[in-house]
């Protein structure tokens, strides 16, 4: 049965009502909708993937204030944050001062760094390192045909019921990632833009919707043609929720979201979450961060230029989700995870700017997380160094598979495989423990049966 | 050579309307006619041979008013006048194949607006009102223009494709030589800013990644010593009057000492022959490395392409050790690279025929905007500023391309969100403003259909437009249904003929099959 038509039936609404109930739906049937459906996900925890694409400098995001070598003239001559201008976390490492409001909740507890993730052997392309990222996999290993993301699900959720249509949900972009790509059972939606994801019709609303809704039923035999059906069910199935989102207020004031992709994005997690949908992984993306040449403005590598001001929107885009979330009691079973396909070369080039690199940090952001510095100091000795690049010391998989397991209560083998888990990820869980939760008292979907 | 062996399998229309939809944007019905009714090698010519310049459509560009639908075509401003300015020339060109391939080289050889404005903003210093105090710029005179750093910007990225269009079916290891001094491409990656002793690895490296070879076929070590032999290519901005923007080899940048790549060691004493003796050496590099069985014998610029061509062309899916990329790499090899002679080969070959390719590619969004355009003939009614709005929402703005590798292709074109945007862009069209009452009213004199109450008539009159095969009875039926619905509501015979029409419209665009090519 098709996504919509499962979901008609359980609403009691007609195909054609389901088309236009979109704003005038109250909130409250919306959620007695959601709350009917089993999630397999076992909790009401969320986890929210920030891609940084393009490669970011972790070194300029935090400031290994310690380290002679970062500070030395024939390292970084003109973009090194000046000591003394990075914002202190310990003793040993300070956020860019364009990273103050992260700052304020690393205070709180409610960041932790994880330093040296990356993969053995890294891959100095971006679109190579990226899928390893996005389909969890290494330079050893053959591709998978799903991203990470799809074989947890397909693997955790195996005999569950059909998942709510914004189960996974894209938010800002145009694309499905490929993280969550490819699951035999479930395709996410990606909206871009909550203000344009409904049904236009200029006229004869009805009977259009009525062919179109005809046209889009399952059935046929042709994959391409039942992969585009398949989207269109996923776009019925959601315009209503998505428009019900969208339609309420900001907790912050106008304007603390940064424009473009990555604040309207986070801008419509908040709204979805907050709205009371089922929705457990969200997917956002900041662009830009192929910082070769001019990283920093001319004498200035604090407030102008590409990377200062790609932290800027940052930091406005995760303090003003952080603090709806909080403001709305959602702050604890929300996370945020940032990602980039690799950091940058440990010296600059000579464009005031950097090359593509390899280990790289991430933030884990949210309620439930155990404020810190996890994965040990960058090493920026040359003798350690991997192509004038950092070596990593956590795989990035074992960031996966601790979400995996203590945060949504899941098995990591089973997207990884026993092999990776055992000779990679089991290792190396013990040092991340920058989740406060655990599996204990968290629910499996079965429960709700 | 077998899957490139000239097919020989029958050739109608569906064959026909096959080639248009790939080699071009789809053929309308006297365009589809004419192409069934020659043989194949004539037919595929009618796209391959064209002149460098469109004189028809340059000229149809020129006569445009100041404002083309809320967009400044002529004289591109804003991101969105250029973008219209291409989408124009889509909608319409007379020479398909060569916007169609010059989009396929821009999502290639990628340059993007914002990163070639932020360097255009570092560079250019005059204040926009001519004025040269304070600037960098202290000689010469400006006249006035508000506007002159995105003049600068759009000529950039304008010149840009036209390098595409014009050089784009010779030789591809010249356009490589050319787009590697082209301006846009010198700031998009970086290399305006590569310089001895201190290289940047950019350029170097997507060249070889992106642009020719593909992953798995030189080392670190040669993405540096390629880096080091382009020390210098940069790009005039120097006090000229009017920012030329023109390129500039800079000796003086250039680093003089032997660079070793794919271990041949050279350091060439003319200005910028280091640049063209190393894509030459990157052209016809064989790897050997264990990609393909082809890598053992054919350089990996000849498979890479070869196999980017049938990605474009014939299906997203091919791998790149299916037996047509080897035999289409050793056709462009032995061509000299030559794009018009290798994209003549593939058009006229049986692999490209395969009945498992029809109908089984996913159209990109340019594809489905212009090909609904050019075969309704809506091309003249006002529908530059909808489509220019959308496409960006669809995935595939002109000009912003995701990353430098371009767009994703297949399946990353379908979601809730890009059908929503593809189905409301069709609801658009079909509105009174493009498909207007003239418009439609001409369908029912056209001959081809009987009645306001013809319903098959109505139906056939669009199939043969928007899908030129067969439709499946469910599609018959769903559109039937539509039909009927609107004949037994109230109104005129007029007014439900004119809803019936624009409903067809909007409908036939929203088929799952018209998502494909």
């Amino acid at each position: 049965m098709s996504l919509s038509r499962r979901r008609f039936m359980q609403l009691g609404l007609s195909s054609l009502a389901y088309f236009s109930t979109a704003a005038t739906t109250p909130n409250w049937i919306v959620r007695t909708a959601h709350a009917m459906q089993a999630d397999c996900f076992s909790s009401d925890k969320i986890l929210v993937i920030l891609q940084q694409s393009g490669g970011n400098d972790g070194l300029n995001t935090v400031i290994p204030r310690s380290d002679a070598i970062y500070y030395d003239a024939a390292t970084r001559p003109t973009i090194r944050v000046p000591q003394g201008s990075e914002i202190a976390l310990d003793g040993l490492n300070g956020l860019h001062p364009r990273l103050a409001n992260l700052a304020n909740w690393y205070q709180q507890g409610r960041l932790a760094v994880v330093h040296n993730v990356g993969y053995l052997n890294p891959n100095f392309s971006h679109f190579v390192a990226t899928d390893y990222y996005e389909y969890g996999y290494t330079p050893d290993l053959v591709k998978p045909t799903s991203g990470w993301m799809a074989r947890f699900y397909d693997n955790h959720c195996q005999g569950a019921p059909d998942p709510d249509a914004l189960l996974m949900c894209g938010c800002g972009i145009s694309n499905v990632p490929d993280s969550m790509n490819g699951s035999t059972r479930y395709t996410p939606p990606a909206v871009r833009s909550a203000s344009s994801y409904s049904f236009a019709t200029a006229s004869d609303r009805d009977l259009r919707l009525a062919a179109i809704n005809a046209l889009n039923a399952p059935g046929t035999v042709d994959p391409n043609l039942e992969f585009i059906q398949r989207s269109v069910n996923v776009a019925e199935a959601s315009t209503a929720d998505i428009a019900n989102a969208a339609s309420l207020p900001a907790l912050v004031p106008d304007g603390s979201y940064p424009a473009g992709s990555l604040g309207d994005g986070l801008k419509l997690v908040s709204q979805i979450i907050r709205g009371g949908f089922g929705t457990r992984v969200f997917y956002v993306s900041q662009g830009g961060y192929d910082t070769h040449a001019n990283q920093i403005q001319t004498g200035d590598p604090l407030v102008f230029g590409d990377h200062p001001e790609l932290l800027r929107d940052l930091d406005a885009g995760l303090h003003a989700f952080l603090t709806e979330m909080e403001l709305s009691g959602n702050l604890d079973r929300v996370v945020v995870m940032t990602f980039s396909e690799f950091g940058r070369r440990v010296k600059e080039n000579g464009s005031r700017g950097t090359d593509h690199g390899a280990a790289n940090c991430m933030f884990v952001l949210g309620g439930g997380v155990q404020g810190g510095v996890y994965g040990g100091q960058p090493n920026l000795d040359p003798s350690s160094l991997v192509n004038g690049s950092l070596a990593h010391a956590i795989d990035f998989r074992s960031v996966y598979a601790k979400f995996m397991q203590d945060w949504f209560n899941g098995d990591p083998v089973g997207a990884f495989g026993q092999q990776v888990y055992d000779s990679v990820i089991a290792g190396e869980l013990p040092q991340l423990g920058f989740l406060r939760s655990t599996a204990a008292g968290a629910r499996s979907w079965q429960s709700y049966q | 050579m077998a899957w490139l062996d000239p097919y020989a399998g029958a050739w109608g229309e569906e064959e026909a309307a096959h080639l248009a939809r790939r080699a071009g944007f789809g053929a309308r019905v006297a365009e589809l006619a004419a192409l069934a009714a020659t043989d194949r090698a004539t037919a595929v010519d009618s796209f391959v041979d064209f002149p460098p310049v469109d004189q028809a459509l340059e000229d149809a560009i020129l006569a445009l008013p100041d404002t083309t639908d809320g967009l400044r075509i002529k004289d591109p401003v804003r991101q969105n006048d250029l973008v219209g300015w291409w989408l124009f020339r889509f909608a319409k060109t007379n020479q398909p194949l060569q916007e169609q391939f010059a989009l396929f080289l821009h999502d290639t050889l990628v340059s993007d607006f914002p990163k070639v404005a932020t360097s255009i903003t570092t560079s250019v210093n005059d204040g926009n009102d001519g004025s040269l105090a304070g600037q960098r710029c202290t000689t010469g005179t400006l006249a006035p223009d508000p506007n002159r750093k995105n003049r600068i910007l759009n000529r950039m990225l304008r010149d840009q494709t036209n390098l595409f269009r014009v050089d784009g079916f010779g030789s591809y290891v010249e356009l490589l030589k050319k787009v590697t001094r082209d301006p846009a491409m010198l700031f998009y990656l970086d290399n305006a800013t590569n310089v001895v002793g201190k290289p940047q690895e950019n350029y170097g490296r997507e060249i070889m990644e992106l642009f020719s070879m593909g992953v798995g076929n030189y080392t670190e070590a040669d993405v540096k010593a390629v880096s080091r032999a382009f020390t210098g290519e940069t790009v005039n901005n120097l006090c000229q009057a009017d920012y030329p923007f023109t390129h500039l080899y800079d000796a003086t940048k250039h680093d003089t000492n032997p660079k070793i790549v794919f271990g041949d060691s050279f350091n060439l004493p003319g200005p910028g022959e280091d640049t063209d003796y190393v894509v030459e050496l990157i052209a016809n590099w064989v790897s050997g490395a264990d990609i393909t069985p082809f890598h053992a014998t054919l350089p990996a610029t000849a498979i890479y392409m070869a196999w980017k061509f049938i990605k474009w062309f014939v299906h997203e899916d091919v791998p790149m050790d299916h037996a047509a990329v080897g035999e289409l790499a050793t056709f462009f090899r032995d061509s000299g690279f030559n794009v018009r002679e290798t994209l003549r080969t593939l058009f006229n070959s049986a692999f490209f025929y395969d009945a498992a390719y029809r109908y089984a590619m996913y159209k990109h969004p340019i594809d489905y905007c212009t090909m609904a355009l050019r075969t309704l003939g809506l091309e003249e009614n006002g529908y530059a500023g909808t489509y220019a709005s959308n496409i960006l929402t669809m995935g595939m703005g002109p000009f912003n391309a995701p990353n430098v590798a371009g767009w994703n292709h297949g399946k990353a074109w379908i979601n809730s969100g890009t059908l929503i945007t593809r189905f409301n862009y069709a609801n658009r069209l079909s509105g009174t403003g493009i498909a207007t009452d003239a418009w439609v009213d001409a369908i029912l004199a056209s001959g081809e259909v009987a009645n306001e109450s013809d319903h098959a008539g109505l139906v056939e009159y669009f199939r043969r437009r928007m899908i030129q095969t067969a439709l499946r009875p469910e599609e018959e039926a769903a559109l039937a249904a539509f039909l009927d619905g609107i004949q037994s509501g109230t109104g005129s015979t007029t007014t439900k003929y004119r809803r019936k029409v624009r409903g067809l419209v909007h409908i036939f665009m929203t088929l799952p099959r018209y998502q494909l090519k």
